[in-house]
């Protein structure tokens, strides 16, 4: 089976690191990963603590086929309870690093407690160390996985690190792992900086075993080959997404003041692969996480003439570029159009631990607020916050990533800028975290997936992209966000990456590699079954943590103020006509709270 | 008479090399209809996509009853999923 059928427990109070069985049938309920982490979490923690306490803990989870020989069998999550939102937190993550954590034998770390010096965890399979990290505390990520590279002189060690935006407890810090992938949202990285646990590195020889090797080995193989349509996504990565949108009429522009941004042709894969006026071009080619047949990942050169790191040599070399998100948050969202300076700010994302979601969107934020006033250069320190400004963009990130002058105000997330300055309505988000690069005015089911999210608005946990993309009317679409929120609660629960969904899999395809890889018999109702089961466990956990129907909301803007242009052009979002739908297909009461029924439908109860 | 249609998103893969900005021109005659003009770009058989035409979206039975201007603004789009 491809379950390691181990945890490992560490406790930074104590310094202790334990091995200790999977619970069973915990796994066959909630299959792994975000799943499996949410269980833990909820079972092992009160969900109304502070999320910076010492009570939080952080998990880190595989999944079933997470490092096994499935394309895409590299994903991994971090789970909490999330310093951005208060809600549960989990952040799916690529690269390497979570499939060598399965590979030394590992399907979940459990980090409980808090050090009282900073320190780093090594693992290699059975070798499990809390070491003194005073030498790379205060270090970036890359100059941190350097050295531990470095100190062990093993090339195949992976580490998942926190910068300095971690350690000075930003809300929207990420753990960033393989030097350009990143468990990115929700705060997770502030929380491993509320422990003083700057880095884990993890080898791995154990390998991953099958009940029935000749047949998952078919299996996958005979699920690869319908991997049919992945060529567009190997050349473009998700940035082909930016002039669709544009056209569209979604693209998120000026902290969601327009839905169209006139630069996108300065941003989006063309522009990338073109040489520009010096003959530079930004991108140098594709990356691929562990056992991924697609490589949707970017690799990019700043020019080096570019402004923003014309004297910063250290920033001339190839590393992870823009995607669509980065792309629309440093770009659009703040009216940016100078794809060096987006990516020298997705850089430092990488760099110092930051989601650039979250970052672009709270600039858009500040952006907004000197726009009409409430904030000045006097409290700016003398930045010009002016939408799109390049400049502002690359100061006020630099600032951000080392917590230092204004930079201390936009780490704090949009919500608590925009309400420290008196205009809570200009926060773009939902339960605080912020906005993807989707407007819900005309994708409107979108608009009801970003106010149902547990983990606050975001874009990868319900498909509604090709109804919101074929109508704008709502019916129908509350059945589409629910039954595809649970569809993906179970996707993000078995190690595999949901691209390939957009590259010709379909569901039977990740089931038949799920029930390839695990025992047991999964079939469409089993995986129905424990998708729904995940998502009510995230709620049950943000209803104890204080959440409430009050919170399945959208901004006013969304709300109340008309598209201009596209295919939204004079809607607004009619969340107040999909909620109720909604809350009755999920077995809610009117108030949003899952009914007994339900639960013990789920066995949740 | 010529029109310069932009096809954006994935779609652009099936595009010549000398159009892989997405940006292709067609010459068409005074009275085509969108329908026909839509079948001169070298897009598969069956691949589903979304036409914006003058900012609206067409829906798929209108494209034999849409004629084409010169200062029509059409764009082909593949519907694409989110990441």
């Amino acid at each position: 089976m491809s379950w390691q059928q181990r945890i490992l427990r560490v406790n930074l109070t104590t310094g202790s690191c334990n091995i200790e069985p999977l619970n069973m049938t915990w796994a066959n309920e909630y299959l792994g990963q975000r799943g499996l982490g949410s269980k833990y979490l909820l079972e092992e923690m009160d969900p109304s603590v502070d999320s910076l306490s010492v009570e939080n803990k952080l998990i880190f989870a595989t999944g079933p086929l997470t490092g096994t020989m499935a394309s895409t069998g590299g994903r991994w999550s971090v789970i909490t309870k999330g310093p951005l939102t208060d809600a549960i937190a989990c952040s799916n993550s690529g690269g390497k690093f979570g499939a060598e954590l399965k590979l030394a034998g590992y399907d979940l770390v459990i980090i409980e407690g808090k050090s009282d010096k900073p320190v780093y965890l090594h693992i290699e399979n059975e070798k499990v160390k809390l070491c003194d990290a005073s030498e790379i505390w205060g270090k970036t990520v890359w100059e941190t996985e350097g050295l531990l590279q470095k100190k062990y002189s093993d090339p195949l060690m992976r580490f998942a690190s926190i910068g300095q935006a971690g350690e000075d407890l930003c809300r929207y810090a990420c753990i960033v792992n393989d030097l350009h992938r990143a468990a990115g949202r929700s705060g997770v990285g502030a929380v491993m900086g509320s422990k003083n646990l700057k880095s884990i590195g993890v080898r791995g020889t154990v390998g991953v075993k099958n009940a029935n090797p000749e047949h998952f080995i078919k299996t996958v193989n005979a699920v690869n080959a319908r991997m049919n349509d992945r060529e567009g996504m190997s050349r473009d990565g998700t940035l082909d997404m930016i002039d669709v949108t544009n056209s569209f009429g979604s693209l998120p522009t000026r902290n969601n003041r327009q839905v169209r941004f006139e630069g996108t042709e300065k941003l989006n894969p063309n522009a990338m692969q073109t040489p520009n006026e010096n003959g530079h071009t930004n991108l140098i080619t594709n990356g691929a996480c562990f056992g991924c047949t697609i490589g949707c990942g970017r690799i990019c050169k700043i020019d080096p003439t570019h402004f923003s790191v014309k004297d910063k040599p250290q920033y001339h070399k190839a590393s992870g570029g823009l995607e669509y998100e980065s792309a629309y948050a440093l770009g659009a969202a703040c009216g940016v159009d100078d794809i060096d300076a987006a990516t020298y700010a997705g850089f430092l994302c990488n760099e110092y631990g930051m989601d650039p979601i979250s970052l672009g969107g709270s600039i858009a934020a500040a952006m907004e607020l000197f726009d009409i006033g409430a904030i000045t250069e006097k409290d700016t320190g003398g930045i010009k916050l002016e939408f799109g400004s390049a400049q502002a963009l690359v100061t006020i990130s630099e600032l951000t990533a080392r917590s230092e002058g204004f930079g201390k105000d936009i780490a704090m997330g949009s919500k608590r800028l925009t309400a420290k300055y008196g205009h809570p309505d200009l926060s773009m988000s939902v339960k605080g975290q912020e906005f993807a690069g989707y407007d819900g005015r005309s994708m409107q089911g979108m608009g009801l997936a970003y106010a149902t999210n547990n983990r606050g608005a975001c874009h990868m946990r319900a498909d509604p992209y090709e109804s919101d993309f074929d109508t704008t009317e709502i019916e129908g679409k509350a059945a589409i966000v629910k039954n595809s929120q649970d569809e993906i609660s179970f996707i993000d629960s078995s190690g595999l990456c949901l691209f390939p969904g957009g590259c010709g899999w379909t569901l039977s395809d990740y089931l038949e590699l799920v029930d390839g890889a695990c025992e047991g018999s999964w079939d469409m109702d089993r995986l129905q079954q424990t998708g729904e089961r995940i998502w009510n466990l995230e709620r049950q956990f943000n209803l104890l943590a204080g959440l409430s129907k009050a919170d399945d909301t959208l901004p006013k803007r969304i709300l109340e103020e008309p598209a201009e242009v596209g295919a939204g052009k004079g809607l607004v979002c009619r969340l107040g006509e999909m909620l109720p739908e909604y809350y009755e297909l999920r077995g809610w009461d009117e108030e949003g709270r899952p009914k007994t029924d339900t639960l013990n439908r789920l066995g949740l109860n | 008479m010529q029109i310069t249609i932009k096809v954006f998103g994935k779609l652009r893969h099936y595009m010549p090399a000398a159009n892989s900005a997405g940006i292709y021109p067609l010459n068409f005659d005074q009275g085509e209809t969108l329908e026909q003009l839509l079948k001169k770009l070298p897009l598969p058989e069956g691949r589903p996509y979304l036409v914006l035409h003058n900012d609206n979206k067409i829906d798929t039975d209108q494209y034999s009853s849409t004629p084409i201007s010169e200062s029509d603004d059409i764009i082909v789009l593949a519907p694409v999923k989110g990441g």
